[in-house]
């Protein structure tokens, strides 16, 4: 899908600017990307460099843990198939409070060793159940409190209120949230009947 | 409200850090130690990145500049300006369920070109912050246990990624707009 994309920017990039008559344009602007963009990793490593030290303190602090123990109220709401005290359900806990707390390295093999027991529940090992889709509907869009690598970036390229974005991402992601829910439910609600 | 959220903003971070350094010390973590090792992944991550960001920046760079990106988007300046959807960062919006990488970059690129303090700036920093990348999430995640029906996984993702961009579209509005 990607691969479509990026030929058709070029593709089309480079027809276009043939038949205006400007061909210089493409090769000034490849150079000029390319540069920004090194120059643009480059200023992120700073930012980024501070925030995967705190991050993994906050990981060795047991943050994720805490987090864990303060979502699990939900769990049974979310997760009507899934058995009290099920191993799915610590690993589930744990991914989305990794996710939610900016530890997306840590919140992946929590994630794959979340979906590795639902497949044991799973009575058609081929197709998803109601419970991995909603797991992975809420994976899709989690709830973030700390963007770091935007924050990285706006500071990179050189924002006088480089946080200014954080209440409202955060706003945005739980609106996202809560649609996924309720459209996971909505749907799980049709499949059924089909 | 507004500026109840803009306060919101600025704290986040700082009383976000104070939560880790507190519970880490009264964990007795060896916080400085813990730090560096974690640090050190930083400098990785963003050599990294460099090569996404060169292939992006690039592609985009030359889809904007042959005059491509506003000949697609001049018809569809209406309709989405009546959603309120700056035609700008259409190309953000629809690119973010498929790449986190390429969206990135092409949020780099709203930064560089608007300025990161400009309303399409910090719309941009707040669509990309907004939804992860549901194609990749389910592919990784389905694709680990051998799932290959994966029924409303995809549409559910996908309207949460809607509302997401939608919602930060509106903010960003309500806010800078």
């Amino acid at each position: 899908m990607i691969d479509t994309i990026w030929l058709c920017f070029f593709l089309g990039g480079i027809i276009m600017a043939l038949a205006s008559g400007e061909p210089q344009v493409i090769t000034l602007v490849i150079m000029e990307g390319s540069d920004q963009a090194v120059r643009l990793a480059i200023g992120l490593i700073g930012g980024m460099t501070f925030w995967l030290g705190i991050m993994r303190v906050a990981e060795e602090a047991g943050l994720v843990r805490l987090m864990a123990q303060a979502l699990s109220p939900l769990f049974h709401f979310l997760f009507p198939s899934i058995p009290k005290g099920d191993p799915a359900e610590g690993a589930i806990l744990m991914n989305i409070s990794a996710n939610i707390l900016g530890l997306g390295n840590a919140a992946t093999p929590l994630g794959l060793k979340a979906m590795q027991r639902l497949q044991e529940l799973n009575p058609h090992p081929e197709e998803a159940t109601p419970a991995m889709c909603t797991f992975l509907a809420l994976n899709t869009c989690c709830v973030t409190l700390v963007p770091t690598a935007v924050l990285a970036a706006r500071t990179a390229a050189g924002s006088l209120q480089p946080a200014a974005i954080v209440a409202p991402t955060f706003l945005a992601t739980l609106a996202a949230t809560l649609v996924a829910i309720v459209a996971d439910r909505i749907l799980r609600f049709f499949y059924i009947r089909e | 409200m507004v500026s109840y959220i803009l306060w919101l903003s600025d704290a986040v971070v700082p009383l976000f850090l104070l939560l880790i350094l507190v519970v880490a010390w009264r964990r007795r973590v060896r916080v400085y130690e813990v730090f560096l090792a974690g640090a050190k992944e930083g400098f990785e991550l963003g050599v990294r990145l460099i090569p996404y960001l060169v292939g992006m920046l690039a592609a985009i760079g030359v889809f904007r500049a042959s005059g491509l990106l506003d000949l697609i988007l001049s018809p569809l300046q209406g309709p989405l300006a009546a959603l309120g959807m700056p035609g700008e960062l259409l190309p953000l919006a629809l690119t973010r369920p498929l790449s986190g990488s390429a969206s990135f970059a092409l949020m780099a690129d709203a930064l560089q070109s608007y300025g990161p303090d400009s309303f399409l700036g910090l719309a941009a920093s707040t669509m990309q912050g907004a939804t992860d990348t549901t194609f990749y999430i389910l592919t990784v995640y389905f694709g680990s246990v051998g799932i290959k029906r994966m029924r409303y996984a995809l549409l559910a993702g996908l309207a949460a990624d809607v509302a997401g961009i939608g919602m930060a579209v509106l903010l960003a509005r309500l806010l800078w707009g």
